[in-house]
């Protein structure tokens, strides 16, 4: 039986506007088990951002439990949690976030500086090299983020995302700003990923995409509806 | 988690690249700080060094009685206000028993300072005017151009001559015209200039031979009505202790005048060390100056760097996302305000090797930039950097990565 990739247990997010309480999530509970393909549907508002944050580790929930690799997280420290980002979770965001000035190489090697996984500069450059070529991208090592297209941008994202070999791939929206065919190619990337076991989580708008998923969670208010 | 040295300056050098026009803004106040700076310390290291070795080309075995008790720390040395505006009591008759009741000492020679200038068909000079002897031609601060120094006999027949600087010379006479056998006018009486003596070396000493006219010491005690000296230069014969001597001099003279202690003996060391000093403190003040526009330059960084923090809240949030705790933004900005302003600072010894370059060829100050300095201006831009780097770094580091990813 695989395990449990995110336990979330009645999670609370709660903002404090001045004197008013705004609850952006309410008690939600998600078991992601390793290896599943999940997408978050909802519309703006629901609390998908909140959860996002808080799947990622930017956040902490007000209160509830979240273990994270069958590790409790919710109580650790932002030095922690800055490492488990950096070892556990690849981030890929719709609009890419890549550094500009910066060639693809370096941006895939980025999340190297702030590890410890105890490789030579060389064995990283490597590493990074054949997953660029992995995805496509053999010829564009040398690229700067704005001499690449949309579509090789965010494949760039997702060679970073999966440097480190996190347990968790974290996507927001990550076709939000494609056209609908190269939408569909980093799809097929995401596929193949979850086809080699990765574990993937994807807020998305747009239900064709959320088609790729194994499974939809959907918010509504702070509340999941659908799991 | 432990960020790369390198990789931080290769960023930072980056981030600097990418905005080079505005870095160099950036830097210039640190550029003119660092040159202001190492260039002031040089120049006055050039003078100190020019004014020692006339010093030193004195000999080491000088010894000067001054009149009035000077100290090293009240600015005494050979111009010292005390010496030269105060009421002498050395006398000729001093400087005549030192020579009979001193042993171990080689030379003597008088100076007695005078007020007046030389008058020749209309112009007039204003020389640094003294009475001597010919024996003031041991300490080496001249060399006779034309004609003769003074001699034994102008003493002794208290002859009407005098030796001219050639600066002096220059101010009374037109070119091609021959200085010599000229007669000038000094005070009431007439004069033959003898001789014209130069020096090729800048003298802060008080006595630059080029701008002095010397006439001879009995001469001047008769027409000026005085027998009071300013100066007694001596040299210590070989095998004596200079200090030693400089000691027994002062107890003759204390006892001479009556247990009164109204001259001061120097050796060349005291000179040199008040030399230090004047000229330490001087330059001290000049650079300390000059400091002010490094600060400025420290501030502009920071307000750079404010900026820069604010344009880059993005890559922030990216950074902080992938793994970045606030340790490894606030080292991250900290590194490119000490680059850029280390940048700056190699600009500005850049620069004083060039200001110092055009001093050299168009001034007589030849200014010496000494390693330490650079070391020190170094040092003091990286730590300009990281010090008005730090508010920058802090809000860097502070950044929510939530909002930081959201900036647009």
């Amino acid at each position: 039986m695989p395990k449990n990739v995110i336990e979330l247990k009645g999670v609370h997010k709660i903002y404090k506007m001045g004197e008013n309480e705004i609850p952006a999530l309410k008690d939600a509970s998600i078991i992601i088990k390793q290896g599943e393909f999940v997408a978050i549907m909802g519309p703006s508002g629901s609390g998908k951002s909140t959860l996002m944050n808080i799947l990622g580790l930017l956040d902490r929930p007000t209160y509830g439990k979240y273990l994270l690799n069958e590790e409790r997280v919710d109580k650790k420290n932002d030095k922690q949690l800055a490492r488990l980002r950096n070892q556990e979770i690849g981030f890929i965001f719709q609009v890419f976030n890549l550094l500009p000035r910066t060639s693809a190489l370096n941006n895939v090697m980025m999340p190297f500086s702030y590890g410890k996984n105890g490789w030579s500069k060389r064995k990283r450059k490597k590493h990074a090299m054949k997953l660029l070529e992995e995805i496509g991208l053999k010829e564009r090592i040398k690229h700067k983020p704005n001499e690449l297209s949309g579509g090789e941008r965010q494949r760039v994202a997702i060679a970073r995302a999966i440097v480190n070999d996190p347990v968790l791939i974290l996507a927001d929206e990550p076709t939000g700003t494609l056209d609908s065919r190269t939408g569909q190619e980093i799809m097929e990337i995401f596929k193949k990923l979850n086809e080699q076991g990765r574990t993937i989580l994807m807020v998305t708008h747009d239900e064709n995409m959320a088609k790729y998923a194994d499974r939809i969670i959907r918010l509504k208010d702070g509340k999941i509806i659908e799991n | 988690m432990k960020m790369n040295f390198f990789e931080n300056i290769i960023i930072a050098l980056r981030s600097v690249w990418a905005n080079k026009v505005r870095a160099f803004l950036t830097m210039l106040g640190v550029i003119i700080g660092v040159s202001a700076v190492i260039t002031l310390i040089a120049m006055g290291q050039g003078v100190k060094s020019s004014i020692s070795s006339e010093i030193e080309a004195m000999g080491s075995n000088l010894l000067i009685i001054l009149p009035g008790r000077v100290t090293l720390d009240n600015g005494g040395g050979l111009g010292g206000i005390s010496s030269s505006a105060g009421i002498s009591t050395l006398t000729l008759d001093d400087k005549k028993a030192i020579n009979e009741n001193i042993e171990g000492i080689e030379n003597t020679a008088a100076i007695m300072m005078l007020s007046g200038t030389l008058k020749y068909e209309g112009k007039e000079a204003f020389p640094f005017l003294v009475g001597g002897e010919q024996e003031l031609e041991f300490m080496n601060l001249y060399n006779v151009a034309d004609g003769r120094f003074l001699n034994e006999q102008d003493n002794i027949e208290m002859k009407k001559v005098v030796v001219v600087g050639k600066t002096v010379a220059a101010d009374l006479f037109g070119e091609g015209e021959d200085p010599l056998s000229k007669i000038v006018v000094i005070g009431k009486d007439e004069y033959e200039i003898i001789g014209v003596m130069e020096t090729e070396s800048l003298s802060t000493v008080g006595i630059d031979a080029n701008s002095m006219a010397v006439m001879p010491i009995q001469t001047a005690a008769k027409a000026f009505d005085n027998n009071k000296l300013h100066r007694i230069m001596l040299s210590v014969s070989e095998g004596y202790e200079i200090d030693e001597r400089s000691e027994a001099i002062k107890n003759f003279m204390i006892e001479r005048h009556e247990g009164v202690e109204d001259i001061s003996v120097l050796t060349q060391e005291d000179i040199l060390s008040t030399l230090d000093l004047v000229l330490g403190l001087m330059t001290a003040l000049l650079s300390g100056i000059a400091a002010i526009s490094l600060v400025v330059g420290g501030i502009g960084i920071m307000n750079i760097m404010l900026v820069s923090v604010t344009e880059r809240t993005k890559e922030i949030g990216i950074r902080k996302a992938m793994g970045a705790t606030a340790g490894n933004i606030l080292t991250q900005f900290l590194t490119e305000a000490a680059v850029l302003s280390l940048i700056g600072g190699g600009i500005g010894v850049g620069l004083s090797y060039f200001a110092s370059f055009l001093l050299k060829s168009f001034t007589d100050i030849a200014p010496e930039i000494t390693p330490s300095s650079i070391l020190m201006a170094f040092t003091i831009s990286v730590l300009i950097g990281i010090i008005f780097g730090v508010a920058p770094a802090v809000k860097a580091a502070r950044k929510d990565p939530i909002e930081a990813l959201r900036y647009e």
